[in-house]
């Protein structure tokens, strides 16, 4: 049934759009933001200076939940809430802590290495936010509607290898998964993904609940 | 035995057993009641203690999740384990197990590896995150449940440590000791026993070592129902401990049933106690009432004893409320009163004469025997009433009986006691002596008319007199009072024979009466013995005064007994009469005289035999008669018989019609002794006879006396009349003979003519008369 509303699909989308689109969903095909998409054909250009990337942190979340940066750019933690926040990390891909502050602190930090890193705050326990360090040219993070557009220039081909990663993808966050792209090519290429149940917000709720228990 | 049966024994038993049944049945409902309310409260005291030890756990696990969250969520903390520092790690737990008061904590990676722990766990400790627990603690960020570590039970959590996202799993624990369970069973006033597999292992209790174990050997799932172990006093009831993955532990709750039930004991033992005063309350109460019942009982008994021994005059009161008892007590009385009146009465009708209310025999006997006692002289008089069974006959009993009422109502007059044992007699014993004077007064004054019934009859009386040790009679002393009354019977008897009925008793009467029953018994032995050679038939002849010829006779009994000497018939055959054996005497006679007739060969003499009342109306004599006529070959007119005018008279109509029989067979009859029975004329001419015989009182003295022959001429014209043939007998001498003839008499006999003679003398006789008429 599923393959048969798959294929379905995947016929409509050949037929009107012409751009070459990842579209990530679940099982139940509800779209899938915030998937970092890696193809490992062409590396940064470490001679570019890049911007300072924005972290923000508004209504005591961080914003965005997934932030995607050129390895060895700089990011900036602005925040706009009223209260103080204390940003913190433990990931091995860059350690840091920025301790209690208001408004935007005196310097953004730099990113030297690729790789996942997950930012929390010491005070607000459910804010986590994630950072992707990326040292490929060809990263791309999916939209609010799943889609992620390859562009023509970096070199599409049937069964090219790609990368994606999600914060729930694996236990540890930092586990990656390989695909590749359809031979040929499709405009769109479905790729479906099961995400782990394990949000920071809805532990918290357990927690309080003494783990599900029904007394 | 006795005493069990009495009333008063069951009573009390009955009142007792009442109040220890009402007892038992108290008891009984108390015991239902109250072991029903018992297990009740034992099952609710059992699950409120099993909700308090789960809540107990619950707050427990609250604080140990509150502490331990703390640590884990300390930034310090995480940032160690991020630094994967293992010496710091280890330190730090060491450190914050004691801030937390943890027993053991216990840091793992999320790949299950051991990355700290406190001092107290060994390296392999990773194994407690088993595959189920790592994926509820990492999806709902902790777990709760037990582990059991060397022996020991903790309740451990398991925590992630979070930096934002786990980055390793925290294990902290905490021991379930003894103080835990010894506090909540003070908590509860429950035992507790923990399981902490279904093994038991291990466990920890609050029982004494030996009840635990008891309480251990019982099947576990037949235990979560509540179980009663009687012997420890105990009820225990297992909970499973749920909801903690991968353990199957269980706590068991003991209640201690001596004190639920102690208010029960207590209460079972008042009841009891209040039983037994009952029952001793009621004892006293039944002991009273079965004495206001069983008093009077006694009291009746004891009257009823002296009833049976014949007293009657003393009575008991009782006071009694009981209606039942008084009403017996009445009855008891009107009982002994109607028992003393039948008695009166049964003991006159014992001593008097239910006719004239005389005494009777029994009574006079009595007196008689006093009288003999005393040795004073007394005299016994019998007053009969002269034909007083032709009385009876006459006019009916009813007639007797007043007859003999006015006669004992007019000697009772006399004074003395008054007596009568039977027939018309009654015997009087007179205070004072009386004298023949007096006597004859008497006898005159009563013989009198009387009106009984309507009837007038006029009563002659028989008197004898017995006096009793007379100073001047040396005969008048008696040993026995029977010898009194049978002197007087004789005495009385002989009166009858004498003109003024009245006699004195004789001793020489007594010597007649003894001889009558010498006769008769001597009589009796010869008509049963085969030889009666003492008996002799003696023939009288009757001259036929029309041709001076003898052609009848009369066939006169002879006994010539060898113990008596001779003995007249006159006496022997009333005796043989009165005792029933004159049948076979009168069949001797007429077969004797048949045999006689038959040896004689003499057909012209015809012979007359004498026949009693009795012979008349017994049936079968004719038969006899005939058959003996026919065995020696006799002519039925050689044969007549004469029956004297009292027999006839005794019972005229039965008399004539079995005279009747006789003359239809052909046999010729005769009236004897005729004119002294008292023969109503009327009579005469139904008697089916062909010839009177005068007696011979009217004969003996014919040629001297008027009167008799006035008499006899009388008697002769009335049989001429009446076509009857006379026979004078007694003729003694040839006077007499010619005045018979001269009046028309047709027959004679008599010693003129000759005496009775002996069979063998008879023929002789008659061919000697014969002779000496032809030689006149």
């Amino acid at each position: 049934m599923n393959k048969i509303t798959l294929s379905l699909l995947m016929f409509l989308c050949s037929l009107s759009i012409d751009a070459k689109t990842l579209h990530f969903a679940d099982p139940a095909g509800t779209a899938i933001s915030n998937v970092v998409v890696k193809f490992s054909n062409q590396a940064v250009d470490k001679s570019l200076t890049k911007p300072v990337a924005i972290m923000d942190q508004v209504d005591i979340q961080f914003a965005p939940y997934v932030l995607l940066i050129d390895k060895g750019q700089q990011v900036a933690f602005p925040n706009r809430d009223d209260v103080r926040h204390h940003v913190y990390s433990f990931s091995k891909t860059k350690p840091f802590e920025i301790k209690l502050y208001k408004n935007t602190p005196t310097d953004p930090v730099t990113f030297s290495s690729a790789g996942v890193v997950e930012l929390g705050c010491n005070i607000h326990d459910k804010m986590i936010g994630y950072i992707y360090v990326t040292d490929q040219a060809n990263t791309f993070l999916s939209d609010s509607e799943g889609n992620v557009n390859l562009p023509e220039s970096m070199g599409l081909a049937s069964t090219m290898e790609f990368q994606y990663w999600h914060p729930r993808l694996s236990t540890n966050r930092l586990e990656h998964k390989k695909a590749n792209l359809s031979d040929p090519i499709e405009a769109t290429q479905i790729i479906t993904l099961s995400l782990l149940n394990n949000d920071a917000s809805t532990k918290q709720q357990k927690r309080k609940t003494r783990f599900g228990k029904t007394y | 035995m006795l005493f069990k049966n009495s009333l008063k024994f069951r009573i009390n038993k009955l009142v007792v057993s009442i109040v220890l049944l009402i007892s038992i049945v108290i008891l009984m409902a108390i015991w239902f009641a109250t072991s029903r309310h018992a297990d009740t409260q034992l099952s609710r005291e059992l699950e409120v203690g099993h909700s308090v030890f789960v809540n107990s756990l619950e707050s427990r696990e609250n604080l140990l999740v509150n502490a331990a969250t703390v640590l884990t969520e300390d930034f310090g903390f995480k940032q160690a384990i991020a630094t994967l520092d293992s010496a710091t790690i280890d330190s730090m737990l060491n450190n914050h197990s004691e801030r937390i008061s943890a027993d053991l904590m216990l840091v793992m990676s999320l790949d299950a590896k051991v990355i700290g722990k406190t001092d107290t766990l060994t390296t392999d400790s990773g194994s407690y995150l088993t595959p189920e627990i790592y994926d509820n603690v990492l999806r709902d960020g902790g777990l709760i449940t037990f582990n059991l570590i060397n022996g020991k039970l903790y309740q451990s959590l398991f925590l992630t440590v979070d930096a934002p996202n786990p980055i390793a799993i925290a294990m902290i624990g905490f021991e379930m000791d003894q103080k835990l369970v010894d506090r909540f069973s003070q908590l509860t006033t429950l035992d507790i026993t923990l399981l902490f597999d279904q093994e038991k292992s291990a466990y920890l209790t609050t029982l004494s070592p030996a009840d635990a174990e008891i309480v251990l050997q019982s099947n576990l799932p037949l235990l979560e129902n509540a179980k009663k172990f009687s012997r420890l006093h105990l009820t225990t009831q297992a909970f499973r401990l749920e909801n903690y993955p991968h353990f199957t532990g269980y706590v068991m709750l003991s209640h201690n049933t001596d004190l639920l039930f102690k208010e029960f004991y207590t209460l079972i033992k008042d009841v009891a106690v209040i039983s037994v005063i009952a029952v001793f309350v009621a004892l006293l109460l039944g002991v009273g009432f079965s004495k206001n019942v069983t008093k009077p009982l006694e009291r009746l008994s004891i009257l009823a004893k002296r009833i049976s021994r014949g007293d009657y005059q003393n009575t008991i009161e009782l006071n009694t409320s009981t209606t039942e008892i008084a009403d017996l007590s009445v009855a008891f009385k009107q009982m002994q009163l109607n028992i003393s009146e039948r008695e009166k009465t049964i003991s006159y009708n014992a001593t008097h004469d239910m006719v004239t209310g005389l005494y009777n025999r029994t009574r006079l006997l009595e007196l008689v025997q006093e009288g003999l006692e005393n040795n004073g002289a007394f005299q016994v008089i019998a007053i009969q009433i002269n034909g007083f069974r032709e009385l009876n006959e006459t006019f009916g009993y009813k007639v007797g009986d007043e007859c003999l009422q006015y006669l004992a109502g007019e000697i009772k007059t006399k004074g003395g006691c008054t007596a009568r044992i039977a027939g018309g007699e009654v015997i009087w014993l007179p205070n004072q002596t009386v004298t023949l004077e007096n006597i004859v007064d008497i006898q005159s004054e009563m013989e009198r008319s009387i009106l009984v019934s309507q009837v007038k009859v006029r009563i002659k009386l028989v008197i004898g007199i017995v006096s009793v040790n007379d100073s001047n009679n040396k005969n008048s002393v008696f040993d026995k009072a029977e010898d009194v009354i049978r002197s007087l019977s004789i005495a009385a008897s002989h009166a009858r024979t004498k003109s003024n009925n009245i006699q004195y008793y004789l001793p020489e009467q007594e010597a007649a009466y003894i001889q009558r029953i010498e006769v008769l018994y001597e009589l009796q032995h010869l008509l049963e013995s085969d030889n009666k050679d003492e008996l002799a038939m003696f023939y009288q002849p009757k001259l036929a005064l029309s041709n001076n010829s003898v052609d009848k006779m009369e066939a006169l009994i002879r006994w010539n007994s060898k113990k008596l000497g001779f003995v007249s018939p006159e006496m022997f055959i009333p005796i043989a009469e009165s005792a029933g054996i004159i049948k076979s005497l009168t069949q001797w006679v007429i077969r004797r005289v048949i045999r006689d007739l038959h040896h004689w060969q003499l057909p012209e003499q015809q012979i007359a035999i004498n026949l009693s009342a009795q012979d008349i109306v017994c049936g079968d004599l004719i038969e006899y008669i005939d058959d003996c006529l026919k065995e020696f070959d006799i002519s039925i007119n050689q044969l007549s018989f004469e029956i004297t005018e009292s027999d006839i008279m005794s019972d005229p109509q039965r008399a004539i019609a079995q005279l009747n029989l006789f003359v239809e067979k052909g046999f010729s009859l005769a009236i004897d002794d005729f004119g002294t029975g008292h023969s109503s004329l009327s009579y005469i001419k139904d008697f089916p006879v062909q010839t009177l015989k005068i007696d011979k009182a009217f004969i003996l003295q014919l040629d001297q006396n008027e009167d008799d022959l006035t008499i006899v001429k009388c008697i002769i014209s009335l049989a001429t009349n009446f076509g009857l043939s006379v026979v004078a007998e007694g003729i003694e001498n040839k006077a007499s003979l010619e005045i018979l003839r001269q009046l028309g008499c047709q027959y004679i006999q008599g010693y003129y003519i000759s005496r009775p003679m002996p069979a063998s003398e008879v023929t002789g006789w008659l061919a000697q008369y014969h002779d000496k008429k032809v030689q006149e």
